[in-house]
């Protein structure tokens, strides 16, 4: 009989690996403890000051996850991302079929989950803040997109740090470099501070209520915060990329492309 | 303790953690100089060195061959307090720097109180790693104190006015009684540390189950 009556069995279609392996590592990243506790104290923190007044209400889906889950996360993508080379497995994951690159895709692709678990967590947050009324202001998609978008970077950072080097402890100073200027970009004139990864859009009060909105776009911001991620997981493949002057370019690119964003988003 | 010991711990102490550490400890000074004569301000960065030297201490002292080495003639807690005093030749001296440092800048530094908030940190910093490796048998515990200081710290900033920890500066009322609770955080945390590091083969063996 010939193939043709037989009919020829093609193998079936298989997702990529990229895509395989983020999955893996997403679940892994986001049922780490540390980003349990971090899911935690972000909704103890809704819980405590989500319905203060109507300004504490809009920080919650705006602001609220880039410090608490976004900082936990970073932690644990930095710990999942390092796992292989603390545990000494470099030598067995180099038989396998997937090459290092794949793998560091992988992670990156497993960043996506932690977001979409702090995407669903502001939704439905927001939606419990519009029927029970708590907005003088409703924040708007922008404003929203905000949170999870911070988690993505976080998560993308740690990854990046984790794959830079491995030397301990120096994930928890890159941190506290963030934290540290954030904290000092907050102190300066209210025009500059969407500089900053942690942007709190409703004017701080010595009251929970409503004082206004601070000055710059919300939507420009959460471009910067994408290029910005695009360079963190760029900057994950610099030593594991067989041409890493691509990578080194394409950084550049990146870097250069930011600029427009964050000029873009200053009052 | 033996020369051998000594060396071997020596050998294995991670210094580039160590240097990381130092070094972003001597950069926090440097960065805040001018802001140093203000008593408040000289309390918060040496809380700031603190916690870098306190987690330096504990990834010096993290073993991640620990499952190894516990079959060998030297005890865990042999292990950890060559390892320790090692460091402690280290970072005491950076520490007395950071504070010499401040008092050089015109702030009238209370040595004694904030090397008491030092000594808890590094306490925890310790305790915590020493407990996730015996009871939970975690391999690298080291690396989750840096991010539990800060955590604590942070927890800490938040806490009421009954129970605050992190006093401004020694004129604040509650300074004393703050750092009363800071000696009962260094013993408790010892205590941690001290059952963490205990031999389990020499535990007693309770009467139900002779």
């Amino acid at each position: 009989m010939s193939a043709v009556a037989l009919g020829v069995l093609s193998p079936p279609r298989t997702l990529p690996l990229p895509l395989v392996l983020g999955l893996q590592e997403g679940r892994r990243i986001v049922r780490h403890p540390i980003a349990l506790a971090g899911l935690a104290l972000m909704t103890v923190l809704v819980l405590v000051v989500g319905d203060n007044g109507s300004r504490d209400a809009f920080e919650v889906v705006s602001t609220g996850p880039t410090f608490f889950y976004g900082v936990f996360t970073y932690f644990a993508a930095n710990l999942v991302a390092s796992r292989d080379r603390r545990a000494g497995s470099g030598e067995l994951l180099a038989a396998t079929p997937s090459e290092r690159t794949a793998r560091v895709a992988g992670l990156c692709v497993g960043a996506l989950v932690p977001t979409a678990v702090c995407a669903a967590f502001v939704v439905v947050v927001h939606a419990l803040n519009l029927a029970r009324d708590l907005y003088v202001v409703s924040p708007d998609v922008w404003h929203l997109a905000q949170g999870p978008l911070t988690v993505l970077g976080g998560a993308l950072l740690g990854i990046m740090v984790a794959r830079m080097t491995g030397v301990p402890g120096v994930a928890l100073l890159v941190m506290i470099a963030m934290v540290l200027f954030n904290a000092w970009i907050s102190e300066h004139d209210a025009a500059v501070q969407p500089l900053g990864t942690y942007v709190s859009w409703a004017t701080w009060a010595l009251h929970p209520h409503w004082a206004g909105m601070e000055p710059g776009s919300p939507a420009w911001h959460v471009a910067y915060l994408a290029v910005l991620c695009a360079l963190a997981a760029c900057g994950s493949f610099l030593r594991e990329a067989r041409r890493p002057w691509r990578v080194v370019a394409l950084g550049a690119g990146l870097t250069a492309l930011a600029v427009v964003p964050a000029l873009a988003q200053l009052p | 303790m033996s020369g051998d010991v000594l060396r071997a711990s020596a050998r294995a102490v991670p210094g580039r953690a160590v240097a990381l550490h130092l070094t972003a400890a001597a950069v926090l000074v440097a960065v805040t100089w001018r802001a140093l004569d203000h008593d408040s301000a000289a309390v918060l960065v040496l809380r700031g060195v603190a916690v870098l030297l306190a987690t330096a201490l504990a990834l010096a002292v993290d073993e991640p061959a620990a499952s190894l080495l516990d079959a060998t003639p030297t005890p865990l807690r042999q292990r950890l307090a060559a390892r320790t005093g090692l460091c402690c030749a280290v970072l005491l001296p950076a520490w007395l720097l950071a504070v010499a440092a401040a008092t050089l800048a015109g702030a009238d530094v209370p040595v004694r109180a904030m090397s008491l908030e030092l000594a808890a940190l590094a306490a925890v910093g310790l305790a915590v790693p020493a407990s996730l490796r015996r009871w939970w048998q975690v391999s690298e515990p080291g690396l989750v104190s840096g991010p539990v200081l800060l955590g604590a710290l942070l927890a800490a900033a938040h806490l009421p006015r009954e129970l605050v920890l992190l006093a401004g500066s020694p004129v604040d009322p509650a300074w004393t009684v703050a750092h009363q609770r800071w000696a009962v955080v260094l013993v408790l945390a010892a205590a941690v540390l001290a059952r963490a590091v205990a031999d389990p083969a020499t535990a007693r063996v309770g009467w139900y189950r002779r």
